[in-house]
């Protein structure tokens, strides 16, 4: 059973390090439609951009350290997800949820509202796992 | 600290040097997409949709034409649009169009900067 539970975190880590990853590596290399979105939120320029190359930096350090396994947990991931998810609900009060949320860049055009309920659910899998690691550190 | 560490920090510096690159010339600026709406033996019509990009609000854009068999039809100018703001020009090229036919589209405002679209790479 352990080893079932091993493998699932493992694969958990990986996939969710890639999400990451990719997230970052689409922001870097596309950075416009992340810039309009932050434009709602802050003001645009240095402070826009700086925001942009921030958190690009959390998210690609999170996803190469879930993939190569330097963090062990989901703690990091379900914070930046919360996080992301109050960055999504400031933006959407001055935006709307129809507005393009710029996560993925141009990969996958999502909206506001789209990534919000994406993201409920992997967060909801974060807790699920995080809870199912704790148990089996118990038993 | 252990190698999956390193290797992490490093692929996160390398991947924000590439956001803060990319990242660092982004202001107003635009995006074309060119239509072949008409075509006979005398003219061509082709509508250029342009679309302000930035996050911010822009002074002008003005249509020009590069060549001298084209001609703007309608307004050649729109002021104030917004970042997400959409505009079309027609343009009509009379007796046949070729690889050279060109306008120009001039974006006025803090960021001035201004574009060559051919036309002949409509869909």
């Amino acid at each position: 059973m352990s080893r079932v539970r091993d493998t699932v975190f493992v694969v958990a880590s990986v996939l969710f390090g890639a999400m990451w990853l990719f997230a970052a590596g689409a922001k870097a290399w596309a950075p416009l439609p992340a810039y309009e979105f932050v434009g709602y939120a802050v003001p645009l320029g240095i402070v826009a951009k700086l925001a942009i190359v921030g958190a690009v930096g959390a998210e690609a350090l999170l996803g190469a350290a879930m993939i190569l396994r330097a963090t062990r947990g989901f703690g990091w991931s379900l914070g930046m997800l919360i996080g992301t998810v109050g960055v999504l609900f400031w933006v959407r009060a001055a935006a709307g949820g129809e507005a393009p949320c710029g996560c993925y860049s141009n990969a996958f055009e999502t909206r506001i509202d789209d990534e919000l309920v994406r993201d409920g659910v992997i967060a909801a899998v974060h807790a699920g796992l995080i809870v199912w690691q704790r148990v089996g550190q118990r038993s | 600290m252990n190698r999956a560490r390193l290797a992490s920090v490093a692929i996160a510096i390398l991947v924000t040097g590439v956001a803060a690159v990319r990242a660092a010339p982004l202001g107003p600026s635009l995006e074309f997409r060119v239509f072949h709406t008409a075509h006979n033996d005398v003219f061509d019509d082709y509508l250029v949709m342009t679309t302000v990009r930035g996050g911010e609000q822009v002074g002008e854009i003005a249509i020009e034409p590069v060549t001298g068999k084209l001609r703007i039809q309608g307004g050649t100018s729109m002021k104030g649009l917004k970042s997400g703001n959409r505009v079309g020009f027609t343009v009509r090229v009379t007796g046949g169009a070729g690889p050279g036919d060109a306008v120009r589209i001039v974006l006025r405002g803090p960021a001035e900067r201004s574009y060559e679209v051919p036309l002949a790479e409509a869909e």
